[in-house]
């Protein structure tokens, strides 16, 4: 049934989005979020045309000019503990903004080509992740019975697991060798393996609050009277429950991809999620790790970067449960 | 009684099927040979041979998972091979003590900040305060905790070593505290209040949500016209009452923490817990010693779950009388 | 109401108290007075929303929620309310004045014993020991006629029946002789049989404590049995107000008429359909000019519509907001007199 459109009262997504829209901390993280998405869209761009390099190319041997002089990458160190050489920092200029890391590779087109593969990283997580505990969510809500108990007493088993070392044991399943899954072989560096983990690893974080709301909804006098019409079970299920389900889905986003996110780069962190020499924002700081006393730039900067993306996503979720919060919008008594 | 017998069957059924679940992970993902997982990187065909006698490699998957369980929980002889044969179970045994004083000490402050931030901002519920906290709190979970451990390393370490702030602060590692009490607390300060962070972060919005929800309640309002002061009401009778929830939020972070989940702290600050040794054996593809390390926290956290059960019982009087 | 005495346990007058909403404030209760004896029982009755509840909290100085504002005079013993200072105002609360409420499933925190949370008020207000506090508990369960006062004071509240913990809410009020009692719908949660049980209990208070007792109901049964006096309170205004037995003698006002029509008679014989009134009444957003119950009012014309109708005197205490009476053609006495049992 398509919901009736009232001109007089929007729809409950309007008046979500319009109270999101009049909320300055959901709008400011949102800002944020674009920006960030639009400035790793552009890394080509800045790489090719700005730094005049590419996040791969290491130069080892080679010297820039600064300020009308040159200026070796690799310097001599002036740390008496390393004998060896140390990048150049950060110049705050068009080339190595931010420095070189440990193989002479611009840091700043690291940054916005990890911020890429990052991103693209955590969103699908999340989306795939919503799917499959959607899925779980409300077949064992709904269903009841057997199938729930069978259904929760998995994501109980799964969530037994502490989610960082459920992920290092898949990762180190995966990543030690190429898988064959039937007709599809899913190599060991390929961005869907941390795709694949952490939207596994999350799925029963998200599936129990689902569940929960398809068990109040199977309460809820609207389904009971569809069950008296005879309306089939399926059909209350797409028509009835999972439209209502939506809202939570929703909230639920920005919160699992904050957490997708802080997952990718723990797990890069440890070299077991987006592998060398793909850049990622744990892979940087952890190439950053070795440096921090003498570069520390390398390792700080892609931190704040994950810091600004997950404060802006928690904070947008924030906003968006408020927003959509059914109960807060009565009237208090 | 039943209930209780009931409730025991269920975590037997729970351990059950965490075993098998990381077994079917580390041994039965399909497309792998598992003895070449276990061997390690270049092993000879002699060690491949007796490794699939020993693990019964070449027998059905349920005999490979009671050999498994077996050497796990029973004789406690699985070796890690890419380590010279070294026994795993005992490796852990030994990591586990400076785990549980990392998480220990994290969690005593984690409780006791989170407590006194969420009280403070349900008390001052909308002012600067109430909406300052909460956004540390927010920030506090977005930091990667590793990448939070790096740059209290670069400050501590080298940057402000050398003042007055962190001159006390020891090199990276791991002293035992009946060497030298002060030794211990003084390198575990630091890593403590970095895995405190995100806690903190997490624990003072569910408790601020919990209370500033209770707050609308019934018996609130009694406790009001009641004459107590607001100090009371909220610490007696909204905290006490929300703190059932935070036993149950606390058991599970808990358990997940001693069990391994604080890895990541360990490494950064080279402290050698349970973490940094499924750390090392990450960086070998120590397999035997990363599937044990994750089946003894996985039990551990099931265990820790029934235990909090049995907490709450003391906590709330109504689930006392369901069972 | 005796006029003769200076000041009066409580004096309500010309209490308002707005809610903003839409820009404005909102009257959800407005220009309400009235008085109560010493040792008396008032009946407070209306429909939901009608502002009683509110009423009530505001005489506790339990209304807290942000940008509400209350104005006129709440005069406890003399003393001002409104705008006391919390500390004071908390001093009184729960030992002068006590309040129960509708639901005892709710009313008690539910993670400590009935004893403990007695206690806990006696020795908020009362330099006693604990050993003494318990000792006053049980005395007090016992006289609200709660069996084995000790062990139910050893109990949690979800292990007591609905009728045991109404019983104990009570004695919790009463723990520190409170002079007035409010008891907001103290009955609606209950079953019938309880209920009369615990209206007994509040009748017999004024014997056994002297308090008086300020009692919130929408059920004109309740009222005709257990008070003395008789507030109507329709939309946030006073309605009628008058001794008991008056105001269901002869009703002044339409509305308070309407409702005791609405009861089932006991006596003569039964009428197939109890007369019901049509409509429901305004929110306090959308109040009429005139008269809140002129368009649900059978004797509805336009003097009724523009301006809301003063309290009209219409015997010794009894007075009605409506323009009938001026008019000079007052609605005819009943003659059912059902509840004369009952009624001083």
């Amino acid at each position: 049934m398509p919901a009736p459109t009232q001109p007089v009262s929007p729809g409950p997504w309007r008046q979500a989005a319009g109270k999101l829209a009049r909320t300055p901390s959901a709008m400011v993280a949102l800002g944020v979020l674009v920006a960030v998405m639009v400035a790793c869209l552009l890394a080509p761009v800045y790489a090719h045309d700005v730094a005049r390099t590419n996040p791969f190319q290491s130069t080892v041997a080679g010297t820039i000019m600064l300020d009308g002089r040159e200026v070796d990458i690799m310097q001599p160190d002036d740390n008496p503990l390393h004998l060896g050489l140390s990048p150049i920092g950060p110049t705050w200029c068009a080339t190595y903004l931010l420095g070189a890391d440990s193989q002479g590779r611009d840091v700043m087109a690291r940054l916005l080509y990890g911020g890429r593969n990052s991103l693209v990283i955590s969103a699908a997580a999340a989306v795939l992740c919503l799917l499959l505990a959607a899925t779980v969510g409300v077949v064992a809500g709904f269903f009841g019975g057997i199938v729930d108990t069978v259904l929760s007493r998995l994501m109980d088993i799964m969530w037994a697991v502490p989610v960082y070392l459920f992920a290092i044991s898949l990762s180190i399943v995966m990543v030690s060798q190429q898988m064959r899954l039937g007709p599809f072989v899913l190599r060991a560096d390929s961005l869907l393996v941390p795709v694949l983990i952490i939207a596994l690893v999350y799925v029963p974080y998200a599936a129990r609050p689902i569940r929960g709301r398809v068990m109040a909804l199977r309460q809820a006098e609207f389904v009971t009277a569809a069950r008296c019409l005879g309306v089939p079970g399926w059909r209350i299920m797409l028509h009835d429950i999972v439209p209502n389900v939506m809202t939570t889905l929703v909230t639920l986003g920005p919160l699992l991809m904050a957490l997708a996110l802080l997952a990718e780069s723990a797990l890069s962190f440890l070299s077991l999620g987006v592998q060398a020499p793909q850049p990622s924002w744990g892979t940087i700081i952890q190439d950053g790790e070795g440096l921090i006393y003498t570069r520390p730039m390398v390792a700080v900067a892609p931190g704040l970067a994950i810091v600004t993306v997950v404060l802006a996503l928690n904070i947008l979720g924030d906003g968006l449960r408020d927003a959509l919060d059914v109960r807060d919008g009565g009237r208090r008594s | 009684m039943t209930a209780v017998l009931r409730r025991a069957g269920q975590t037997l059924l729970v351990l059950l099927g965490v075993s098998v679940l990381v077994f079917g992970v580390f041994f039965a993902t399909p497309g792998a040979d598992p003895t070449a997982r276990i061997a390690g990187r270049n092993a000879s065909p002699q060690i491949m041979e007796k490794i699939r006698h020993e693990y019964g490699f070449d027998r059905p998957l349920p005999v490979q998972y009671a050999i498994m369980m077996k050497k796990l929980f029973i004789t406690r002889d699985l070796a890690s091979y890419a380590d010279r044969g070294e026994l795993v179970v005992p490796e852990i045994l030994q990591a586990a003590p400076v785990t549980a004083c990392l998480v220990c000490g994290a969690a005593f402050i984690w409780v006791t900040v989170s407590i006194a931030m969420g009280t403070m901002a349900a008390a001052m519920k909308g002012t600067w305060v109430d909406r300052g906290l909460m956004m540390l709190g927010l920030v506090g979970i977005s930091i990667p905790v590793f990448w939070l451990g790096e740059v209290a390393n670069l400050v501590t370490q080298s940057r402000y070593h050398d003042t007055w702030l962190f001159s006390w602060v020891p090199g990276l590692g791991y002293v035992p505290f009946s060497q030298s009490p002060s030794g211990w607390f003084r390198g575990l300060v630091i890593p403590w209040i970095v895995l405190a962070v995100m806690f903190i972060g997490i624990y003072s919005r569910v408790l601020r949500t919990d209370l500033v929800a209770l707050a609308g309640e019934d018996f609130m309002r009694t406790a009001r016209a009641k004459g107590l002061s607001p100090v009371r009401i909220l610490l007696w009778h909204g905290l006490r009452t929300s703190m059932v929830t935070f036993v149950s939020l606390f058991g599970m972070d808990f358990a997940q923490l001693v069990g391994g989940g604080a890895l990541l702290t360990e490494v950064v600050f080279g402290l050698p817990g349970v973490g940094r040794l499924t750390y090392r054996a990450l960086t070998t593809l120590d397999l035997p010693v990363i599937m044990a390390t994750v089946m003894y926290s996985a039990v551990f956290v099931v265990l820790a779950n029934a235990a909090v059960d049995v907490i709450y019982l003391f906590l709330d009087p109504r689930v006392r009388d369901a069972r | 109401m005796p006029a003769d005495r200076s000041a009066p346990l409580l004096d309500v007058r010309d209490l308002c108290i707005g809610f903003p909403a839409r820009g404005g404030m909102v009257p959800i209760v407005d220009h309400v007075s009235f008085t109560m004896p010493e040792a008396g029982i008032l009946g407070l009755v209306g429909e939901s929303g009608s502002g009683k509840s509110v009423t009530a909290m505001a005489i506790m100085g339990l209304i807290d929620a942000p940008g509400v504002r209350v104005s006129g005079s709440v005069r406890f013993r003399g003393r001002e309310l409104i705008g006391l200072p919390p500390r004071q105002m908390r001093r009184l609360r729960g030992r002068d004045i006590a309040m129960i409420f509708q639901d005892p499933m709710t009313a008690f925190t539910p993670v400590y014993t009935i004893g403990w949370q007695i206690d806990e008020q006696i020795r908020a207000h009362e330099r006693v020991t604990r050993a003494q506090a318990r000792a006053r508990t049980v005395r007090i369960l016992g006289e609200m006629g709660v069996p084995d006062p000790e062990r139910v004071a050893r109990r949690y509240p979800h292990q007591l029946s609905g009728g045991l913990r109404q019983r104990a809410m009570i004695a919790m009020a009463l723990s520190c002789n409170p002079t007035l009692l409010i008891a907001d719908e103290p009955t609606t949660a209950l079953d019938v049989t309880v209920q009369a049980q615990i209206l007994d209990l509040i009748r017999s208070l004024r014997g056994m404590h002297g308090s008086s007792v300020l009692l919130i109901t929408h059920d004109m049964g309740v009222v005709a049995q257990t008070c003395d006096s008789t507030l109507v309170l329709y939309s946030g205004r006073v309605a009628e107000t008058g001794p008991t037995a008056r105001v269901f003698d002869r009703p002044g006002h339409p509305y308070t008429a309407a409702l005791l029509d609405s009861i089932p008679p006991l006596y003569g014989p039964r009428p197939d359909r109890l007369p019901a009134i049509s409509g429901t009444p305004p929110t306090p957003m959308d109040r009429p000019a005139g008269c809140a119950f002129g368009p649900r009012c059978a004797h509805v014309h336009a003097a009724c519509t523009t301006t809301p109708p003063a309290l009209v005197p219409l015997g010794p205490d009894h007075a009605a907001a409506c323009v009938l009476p001026a008019e000079g053609t007052p609605l005819p006495p009943r003659i059912l007199r059902a509840s004369n049992d009952t009624c001083p």
